[in-house]
């Protein structure tokens, strides 16, 4: 978002908002004003996000209907463009999201055999962002807990079923921290 | 990848829609006001008559433009008192229903008419209305006070329109005559 909004330069933000303000007041005239200036933009940002190709076309299109629907609530104190973006920015983390549950649900070799170079990018990047969030949920664990995973080395081993709690008891902790940072288990 | 053509069109088809439903909105306020008006007078039929008057042009108001959102606030803010005060009045004095044309109740209800339409029609000249926004918000008015008139029959709505019409319309010429 950051390189899309540093690119721009003022005269063409100032027409996207002044197009933006003409469309909530009922001005139908500036519609193509818009399609011209903030078209591109969207596209190109959708294009930066997810990568060229298919995905980033269709990110694009939804983002646009989706600011001509809402732009009759647009609030004209705030800045059309960096409204647009905020539109964007969720449209992409639906769809990044929507990406996640696919590769939770199918076969990941399968997959991988299909997509291409763009998608395997997509793909490593989640992969990377899930290994993160996964550190983090570990890290908030106690160092007891993280023995009784297996992902600390343990000075004097348990009884079997007395590990077997143990272990359970830190999954389920594992689990409840999880939950309270994202949200999903 | 999209034409040009096609995404004109489906994102006009998206703005008009999302405007559709950013003026239908006004329902959340009319609704349960014309059910109120509904239960309080008993006169359903021409409750729900001028209600969905009022929601039709209020909506297409709104779907307009902004001056047609801004008419139809003005319009309400305008139509409230009387309208309250005719529900409060047919409720304390039920003999104002039957009331003839020249009565102490339409002397009250033009009164509250005309003050209510000289507030819409300084609020209009202060925003430079064009003369159908004028005339959108004066309808607006006159609807959402006959509404709450319904219990006071003919007498009262003629009385609180004829004011409204009267206090917006000598607001304007008054504003355009020092202006």
């Amino acid at each position: 978002m950051g390189l899309g909004l540093r690119r721009m330069d003022a005269a063409r933000r100032k027409a996207i908002h002044e197009a933006m303000v003409r469309l909530a007041d009922g001005d139908r005239t500036a519609f193509e004003v818009l399609m011209d200036e903030l078209w591109p933009v969207i596209l190109s940002f959708a294009e930066r996000a997810v990568g060229r190709g298919g995905d980033a076309d269709d990110i694009g299109q939804e983002v646009f209907y989706r600011i001509c629907a809402r732009i009759a609530d647009f609030d004209r104190s705030r800045d059309g463009l960096s409204w647009a973006f905020g539109i964007a920015h969720y449209e992409i983390l639906t769809h990044r999201r929507r990406l996640q549950r696919r590769q939770e649900t199918f076969d990941e070799g399968a997959i991988a055999a299909q997509v291409d170079g763009s998608a395997q990018q997509d793909e490593q990047l989640l992969t990377r962002e899930l290994e993160t969030a996964f550190a983090q949920a570990v890290g908030a664990l106690t160092e007891e807990d993280r023995r009784a995973l297996g992902l600390r080395e343990s000075q004097a081993d348990a009884p079997g079923p007395a590990r077997r709690k143990r272990k359970q008891r830190a999954l389920d902790r594992l689990r409840g921290i999880w939950r309270q940072i994202y949200g999903e288990p | 990848m999209v034409s040009r053509e096609q995404l004109r069109r489906r994102g006009l088809r998206a703005y008009e829609t999302g405007r559709l439903w950013m003026a239908a909105r006004a329902a959340w306020v009319l609704v349960p006001a014309v059910l109120v008006c509904a239960l309080v007078t008993g006169a359903s039929e021409t409750c729900a008559c001028v209600g969905v008057l009022l929601l039709s042009a209020s909506v297409f108001l709104r779907w307009r433009d902004r001056r047609g959102a801004d008419s139809v606030r003005d319009g309400l803010l305008a139509g409230a008192l009387p309208l309250f005060v005719g529900l409060v009045v047919a409720r304390l004095v039920p003999a104002c229903a039957d009331a003839p044309l020249l009565s102490a109740c339409t002397l009250v209800c033009l009164a509250l008419g005309l003050s209510c339409g000289v507030w819409l029609g300084r609020r209009l000249a202060e925003r430079a209305a064009p003369p159908w926004a004028w005339l959108g918000a004066v309808g607006i008015a006159v609807l959402a006070a006959s509404l709450g008139c319904v219990g006071l029959g003919i007498a009262g709505v003629c009385g609180t329109s004829i004011g409204l019409l009267l206090g917006s319309l000598s607001a304007q010429v008054r504003a355009r005559g020092t202006g």
